[in-house]
Formats: C-alpha cells, structure tokens, sequence
C-alpha cells in the first residue's frame, strides 16, 4: 500500500503540471457518470473536483521560483513522424494565470450553484473540460498543442452561452465562435507554416529559429489576429458585449477572467518573443489601438444601459492598458500587464459575479430599474463598491499596482502612449461611480427588494477568497511580483532582440 | 492466346485480387438470394453482402503488409490500391449495417438492395485499383449504375426518384465525357495505361500535345462529376436528398473515395507531362469548389442537401492536393488518404445519426426536425455534434487532425494561397455545421414532440448504434492519438 503511495506520488511530483490539466477533465467524465437527477451530488462533485484543482495549482505555484525561464518542462512523445510532442512548461507568469483559472473555476461552480437549474449534469461537465482547455492553454509549449487548446476552449463555451444564456444567447454564441475562429485558423495557418520551416513545432526550437523578416511580418499578423480578437483590440471587440451580457454568469466569470487572457498571454508567449522584427515594425499601430481601447471602451461603458454590457465593455478597457503594458517594451511595464491581467480576471470576475446575484434576485439589468439597492441589500453593495474601487485602481488594492506598474514602464519607453492613457483611468473611475450612484444610492426604487435576501452563505463563499485576494496583491503585491518580473524581463528581452534577425551592416574585415 | 493464358501465373492473380473477388462474390450470391421470392430472403442476401465486405476488409488488411505494387493486368494491387479498397469496404459495409433499420421503419424492405450496395462496392473497388484507363472506364460505369438504381430505391418516394433521375442524366454525361476524354488521350499518347502515359505524351508531336491536354481536361470533368466537385455539382444536393440516407452515406463517402483515389492515379501517372496549364485548372477547381460548398451550405434549410455542399467543400479541400502532386507526389498522397478516412468516418457517421432520427417518419431532414433532440435523445445529438464539429475541423476530433495533416502538405508544398482559401472555407463552414447543433441543444422541441429512442434490444437499431459508436470513437481517439493512422497512411504511399 505505502508502496503504491509513494509510486504515486512520485509520478505527480515528475507530471505536476499535466494532473492539474488533466485533473478537471477526468473530472468532467466523472460527473458525466453520475445521474443526472442528483443534481447536489453532480454539483458537489464538480466544486470537489475543482478545489482539488485549485489546491494543486497552489501547490506548483509554490514551487515556481519565477526564474524566467521555462519550469516543470514535461514532454512526451505524441506524433514523432510529424515533430509534434506532447510538452507543457510553465514559468511564473503563466503559473500565476494558471492559479487565477483555478480559483475562478471555483467561483464560477459555486456562482451556477442556484442559477444553473436545467441539464446540471451537462452544465458542470462543460466548465470542466473549459477549464482542463484553459490550464492546458496556459502550460502548452509545443504549439500544435497550443493550438489544439485554444479551440477547445470554443466549443464549451459555445454550449454554455447557447444553451444557458439569455436573451438572443444562440446568435451571441455562433458570433462568439465565429470571431474566435475567424482569428485562429489564420493562426493555424501561421502554425503549419512555421513548423514547416523551423521542422519542430517546439517554441522553443522556433525562438532559436532564424524567421526572415518578411516571415515575421506575415507569421506576427497571422497570430496576432487570432489574439487580438480574443483580447479584444478594439475594432475586433464586437463579439465579446454581446457574448459577456447573454452568457450565464459562470460564462461571464469565466469569459471575462480566462478567456482574453488567452489573447493577452498569446502576445506574451507566441506573437512578440518570436517574432521582434515585426514587433517593431506593428508597435505603433499596437500602442495606437490599446490607447484607442482604453478610452474608447471607458466611454461606451459610460453609456450603458445594462449593468452587464457595462463590466463587458470595461473589459474592452483594461485590456487594453494589458497591451499597451507588453507593447512597450519594458520589464516594470510588462510584469505589470500580466499583474493586470491577474487582477482584472479577479476584480472583473467579481463584479459579474455581483451583477449575477443581483440578477438572481431582480430578474433585470437594467440600471434604470435600480436605485437605492444600497438600503435593501448593504452586502452586495458594499462588495459591488469594493471591487469597483478595486477596478479604479485605489491605491492599496491590487489593480493600483498593476496600473501603476504599466505606466510607470510606459511612460520611459512610449511617453505619448502612456500619458494619453491616464485618462483611462480618470474615466473608468468616472462610469464606475456613475454606475454605484445610480443602482446603489438615493432612494429605493423597488420596495420589493426589501424582502429580498442579502448575500447568504455560499455567495460569500464564492466572493471572499477574491476580495481577499484584491487585498493581498493591493498591499503586498511583491507576492506575485517575485514570480513574474523575471519572466517579464525575459519577454521584454526576447521580443527586442530585432539586432539578432536584422544584420548590422559592417565594413569588411581584412583577412 | 491459350499459351499467354497458360502462363499466368492464376495463384498470384487469385491473391493479389483477393479482395476485389470478395466482393464481387458477395454481390452474386446477394443477388442470387435476392431473386428468392420469399419476404425474407433479404436477410440472407445482406448477409451475404456483409460477408463479401468482411472478407474482403480482412483480406485486404492482410495483404496490405507484404503489398509490392505495380499492376497485375490492368488492376494495380499496391498498398494504395489496397488503402483504397478498405476505405470503400468499410463505407459500403457502414451503409449496409444501418440500412435495414432506416428501411423497415419506412416500409421499404424489398429485395435488390443489399446486393445493390456490393456491387456498386465491387465497381468503387476496382475504380481505386484501375491501373489503365479502359479498366478505369468500365468500373467507373458499373459502380455508377448501380448508385443510380440505388438512390432511386424508395420508389414510393418522388423526391427519390427525382433524385435518381438526375442523377442518372448528369451521370451518364460524366461518362460520356470519360470516355471522350479517353479517346482522345489514347489519340495522343497511343496507349490507355497508365504507367507509360506521361512517357508517351512526352514523345508525341507538338499537335498531339492539345489533343492530349483535352483529353485530360474531359476525363477530369468526368471524374469531377463523380467527386461533386464545382462546377460538375449540380446534382449532388438533389441526388442526395432524395436518396435513402443509408445510400446517401455511401455516395458521400465511397463513390467520392473511389473516384479521387482513381483521380489520384491519373495525376500521380501524368505527372509534369499536364504542365502548367492543368496545374491552374487543378487548382481553379479545388478553390472553387471549396467556396461554392461553403458558401452555398449556408442557405440550406434541409440538412440532408447542407451536408451534401458540405461534401462538395470537403472534395474541395481534397482537390487541394492535386496542383502539387507533381512537386510533393508522396506527401500528397499520404495527406489525401488521411484526409479521406477522416472524411469518410465523420461524414458516414453524421448521415448514419441523421438516418436514425425519427426511424418512423418519411424524412426528417427539415433542421426543425432536430429541434430540441438533445433532451430525448442525448446520446445521438451528442454524436452528430461530434460528427459536425469535427466536420467543421475543431480540435481535438479527427476532423481538425486531418485539416492540419493536409494544409501541412500544401502549405510546405509551398501553394500558401490555397491553403488559405480553404481556410477561409472552413470559417464559413462553422456557420453551417453549428446551425444542426443550436437546433439540437438550443432549441426546445416545437409543437412535434421528438421521438423516443427505440429500444436497444431492437436488433437492426442495436447495429445502428454500434455503427455510430464505432465510427464516434474513431474521430474522438484518432483525433486525440492519430500516430496509427499517420503510420498507415505514410506506408501506404511509399
């Protein structure tokens, strides 16, 4: 028995990074066993499943020493006759979005735990196998596995939309999937290409591998399409009010939290580091469209009747102080994009995940139909008010040390960029608290809401560890700094090196 | 005569075309049950058509190994051939095992059908092994014929007979123009096998070489016919709506397989010796046919006539290979195969799931038939979603895998543009191949409640299941672990 223990143990010590992909989606075939009429059993056996992860990414968290180079590399054979292997990595950047994708997994279980009533059974598989495609995302190094995670992730999420979301869900799906996959399969295209000619598809064997600039150009618009729509840069971002506002909340969270992440990690991992030359080239129209972001998604989030479309369409906005952050090229500014991105998948997950419990209770998001909600139900104000403070970037919570980080990189390297972009920051501020003031304050509009229950139990469950969290990286933000500054100077280094591909044109040397 | 017989050597010649007589048998002793005018005798005339199938899978997977290629008179017997014929034994026996419970259902058991079904394998067969054009030109026919009379079977049905009827007359142009583009390539080249006509068109004169490329241009548009490929596709929709699903399966799947292996043939024989007229005619033909399937899928209400344009785009998609096969000829055939068994399992599971929904009704392929099946029928939506999705060429299906085996071939082949025509078509396919899936899961059942599964201990519905299950495991696994089929493929092209 000891035996067979510790055999064990040693296979998770030498595939950590593999039982944390792979954990959920066993998982998923789990609860597809159970009968579908235990829907408590089927819903305690997913969040089981789930915490199980979370306390596993924790654990390699841990272990991560945030070096700035890869970490746990595991690899295996898969498809030797086509250079294809089997092969996850992480370093503390991806780690720490790892460990953001688990705890909002979790969130996202428990905040389905009432609102998810029909085909429960279906429901909780689904969000099972997005996460096992969203961990797997972020640890892929081999990039037909890369790939291969990246559209799995659509077909979940489709289903969550389309079958649980509201109003015109199935058009905000298919527009979801269509996006998405418009972007991916030049992506796919890029893969073959690169592949073919660097002979591995290996990241790392193609950050080795000599592109020749007009590869990079071509090869960087293709990726970078996939990941600008998934981001969203603004002009592609058209898909993700429509998905955000119909999706269930658990989507949302999920949507919102992970999935653009997936874009901005792209740009992280892939589209800048292996291809510098282009990176030099795209930077000004790159910068140009993140500051457009900024404060063109402030804006139409200022003017939104729907609480929901509001959150989706401050995403647009602080996503796009994520990009300026990569683009400019800046070790403080990058480690603060992926803080960002860390923080804004907590802060935003929060606040939809508030939005969904008002929802729960009004049946309306409309933020004509509230007013004065602040005296009927104090706690889901003040946690609405805390993460949107949090959201603004009120020193001592975690999005000022990601915003501040940003700029502050920002503005050595791209003055112009960064100085316009502060008055993102005055705008997310000014619809925010437009927003509290207008659902939140003033007299109560609905007398019923009187009756209605504040946060119970397992709401604050679900909202406790993520505020805590906002507290945590506010003040003591070195936490996750310590594992992702590295990494980010390795970014920053890897996606200047334009010297290495572009030669020095040097008078010849006598013999 | 009696001397150039008696040297043969018939043991070899009884080996090496093992597979094809299996076949052939099967749909004789088939036939000879079907003439018994009792009401079951179709039972024992399936069985026969069965056992034909299965030997002749068996047999051919157990050549397959020590296969040494070339041609036994005019009949190639190399492991592409052989590939060949298990890709059509296996789409013919799929079509054969979920027929008795589409047709009972709709009271249209008669006898003829199941030795139909061999022949028409018997003629796909030897079509993917012709190694000379004359061969090519009576398997062609003899498979054609009996697809007509199939695709006609319900009788009692018009939009089947209108189906077979238009089939038959664009059919029978496709031939016509096969055989006048035989004609004028014997006229040029002087000979009709395959192995010495690119030498041959080589030597002729300057005259001779128009005469040959138009030739080549008409047994391309006889053979595109057969493939649906645009703009020789007109048909298809009709043909395969009004077809029995079960036919329609083996249309989509063997006739197609049989036809592009035999266009597979010509092209790896022709080589250079097309030039760079053909070469553009190929790959005119390839994209265009990838757009017209996708983008007029999309307007179709009825599912059966989407997955017919569906089937145009993926013959589209596998038209791809052939304007490189003279740069890549290897790589090529490798990424072809693959692709075609990753098509033909998913496409054969997807009209095998759209047989089995509403067993009782006449043909339930309006999409507001499929209206909220998920609920009643969990298992089946499930697997006509994967079929589709992978269809659609989403990771992890074998779908996906095929796409990026073949756009690998192509793009390293170094024919980017196509590549991402066909890119772009699988796009605008997504739209289509969900809409099935939004009905399915999306939708609730309308005013028509959605029929109960049958029972399991129903015998003809037990193989239906079993079929579906075997081809869903195929393009879930394969798709995650396709290092077996890649190995099979690359020793099949050698």
């Amino acid at each position: 028995m000891e035996m067979i223990l510790t055999a064990v143990a040693s296979i998770l010590r030498a595939h950590m990074l593999s039982a944390a992909i792979f954990l959920p989606a066993a998982g998923a075939l789990v609860v597809a066993l159970l009968p579908d009429r235990r829907a408590a059993l089927v819903r305690s056996a997913a969040l089981a499943i789930s915490l199980a992860t979370l306390a596993l990414c924790a654990g390699i968290f841990l272990r991560v020493k945030g070096s700035g180079d890869l970490e746990l590399n595991e690899a295996a054979a898969w498809m030797p006759s086509l250079g294809i292997r089997y092969r996850v990595a992480v370093d503390g950047s991806s780690m720490l979005l790892m460990l953001m994708t688990a705890l909002l997994s979790v969130t996202a279980i428990l905040a389905s735990w009432r609102e998810i009533g029909s085909r429960v059974k279906l429901f909780h598989a689904l969000i099972l196998l997005l996460e096992c495609a969203m961990l797997g995302l972020f640890a892929a190094v081999d990039m037909f596995l890369f790939f291969v995670f990246w559209e799995a992730v659509l077909i979940p999420m489709y289903f969550i939309i389309g079958i649980w979301g509201s109003g015109d869900r199935a058009r905000a799906a298919l527009k979801f999937v269509i996006f998405t996959m418009s972007g991916s399969v030049l992506m796919l295209l890029a893969i073959v290409y690169a592949g073919g000619a660097a002979g591995s598809f290996d990241l790392v064997d193609w950050l080795k591998y000599r592109f020749s600039p007009t590869e990079q150009r071509w090869l960087f618009a293709a990726f970078a399409l996939a990941f600008a729509v998934k981001v969203p840069v603004i002009g592609l971002h058209t898909w993700l009010p429509d998905a955000h506002t119909e999706a269930p909340t658990a989507g949302s969270v999920l949507l919102a939290g992970v999935l653009l992440k997936m874009g901005g990690y792209g740009f992280y991992r892939v589209a800048m580091p292996l291809f510098p030359v282009a990176v030099a080239q795209y930077a000004p129209l790159m910068l140009t469209l993140a500051v457009i972001g900024i404060i063109a998604g402030a804006l139409l989030a200022m003017v939104q009747t729907d609480l929901k479309r509001l959150i989706a369409y401050s995403s647009i906005s602080h996503m796009g102080f994520v990009m300026l952050g990569l683009w400019a090229l800046n070790g403080q500014a990058a480690a603060g994009a992926v803080l960002m991105m860390v923080n804004h998948g907590l802060v935003t997950g929060a606040l939809f995940l508030i939005v969904g419990m008002l929802y729960e209770r009004r049946h309306t998001r409309l933020i004509a139909d509230y007013g004065g909600s602040a005296r009927s139900l104090p706690l889901i104000a003040a946690a609405f008010m805390f993460m949107s403070l949090a959201s603004m970037g009120l020193p001592g919570l975690n999005n000022f040390a990601s915003e501040f980080l940003v700029l502050l990189g920002a503005f050595q390297t791209r003055t112009a960029y960064a100085a316009i972009s502060v008055a993102g920051v005055v705008l997310t501020a000014a619809y925010l608290l437009w927003a509290i003031q207008r659902v939140f304050l003033g007299p109560l509009k609905n007398e019923d809401e009187r009756k209605m229950p504040d946060l119970g139990l397992r709401e604050c469950a679900s909202l406790i560890p993520l505020a805590a969290l906002v507290f945590i990286i506010g003040i003591w933000p070195q936490i996750t700094l310590a594992k992702i500054s590295r990494p980010s100077d390795a970014f920053v280094a890897l996606s200047k090196r334009v010297e290495m591909f572009v030669p020095v044109t040097q008078p010849p040397t006598p013999h | 005569m009696i001397d150039a017989l008696m040297e043969i050597d018939w043991m070899t010649v009884l080996k090496s075309w093992a597979p094809l007589l299996s076949l052939l048998g099967g749909g004789v002793l088939a036939l000879a049950f079907a003439a018994i005018s009792d009401g079951r005798a179709w039972r024992m005339e399936l069985a026969a058509s069965l056992a034909g199938f299965l030997a002749a899978i068996v047999c051919s997977w157990q050549l397959w190994p020590t296969a040494q290629g070339g041609a036994l008179a005019t009949i190639a017997v190399d492991r592409l051939s052989l590939a060949g014929v298990l890709i059509v034994s296996m789409s013919a026996a799929f079509a054969a095992v979920v027929s008795p419970s589409y047709l009972e259902a709709r009271g249209e058991v008669r006898p003829g059908y199941y030795s139909l079904i061999s022949l028409a394998a018997f003629g796909m067969a030897v079509l993917a092994s012709a190694a000379d054009l004359v061969t090519l030109l009576v398997a062609f026919e003899s498979m054609s014929l009996a697809v007509y009379a199939l695709v006609g079977f319900m009788r009692g049905r018009p939009a089947s007979v209108e189906g077979a009827l238009k089939y038959f007359i664009t059919g029978a142009f496709a031939a016509a123009f096969l055989c006048m583009g035989i004609a004028f390539i014997f006229g040029s080249a002087g000979t009709t096998d395959l192995g010495l006509i690119a030498v041959r068109a080589a030597g002729a004169a300057a005259d001779a070489r128009h005469v040959f490329l138009f030739g080549l241009a008409m047994v391309t548009a006889g053979l595109a016919f057969k493939v649906a490929a645009a703009p020789f596709h007109g048909w298809a929709p009709d043909a395969y709506d009004g077809a029995p699903t079960p036919v329609t399966l083996l249309m989509a799947t063997g006739v197609k397989a049989a036809a592009l292996i035999a266009f597979l043939r010509i092209a790896l024989a022709i080589g250079t010796a097309g030039g760079q007229l053909w070469h553009d005619l190929l790959w005119a033909l390839s994209a265009l046919t990838i757009l017209w399937g996708n983008l007029a899928a999309l307007k179709q209400q009825n599912i059966k006539r989407m997955l017919a344009y569906s089937c145009i785009a993926h013959a589209g998609y596998m038209l791809m290979v052939f304007p490189s096969i003279a740069a890549a000829p290897v790589a090529m055939v490798r990424a072809l195969l693959l692709y075609l068994v990753a098509y033909s399992l998913m496409t054969a599971g997807a009209f095998a799931a759209i047989g089995a929904v509403g067993l009782a009704r006449g043909e339930p392929s309006d999409l507001g038939h499929f209206a909220g099946i998920s609920r009643k029928r969990p298992w089946l939506a499930a697997a006509l979603s994967l079929f589709l999705v992978s269809l659609a060429g989403f990771p992890p299906t074998l779908g996906f895998f095929g796409k990026y085996y073949l756009f690998l071939a192509v793009v390293k082949a170094g024919d980017v543009a196509l590549a991402g025509i066909a890119v772009a078509g699988s796009v605008i396919s997504a739209c289509y191949y969900l809409r099935p899936v939004m009905a399915m899961y999306f939708h609730g059942a309308k005013e028509r409640a959605v029929e109960a599964e049958p029972p399991l201990t129903h015998a003809f519905y037990a193989a239906v299941v079993a079929a579906l299950a075997i081809a869903a495991l195929s393009v879930a696994i394969f798709g995650v672990l396709p290092q077996d089929l890649v190995a099979f493929v690359e020793a099949s092209a050698l």
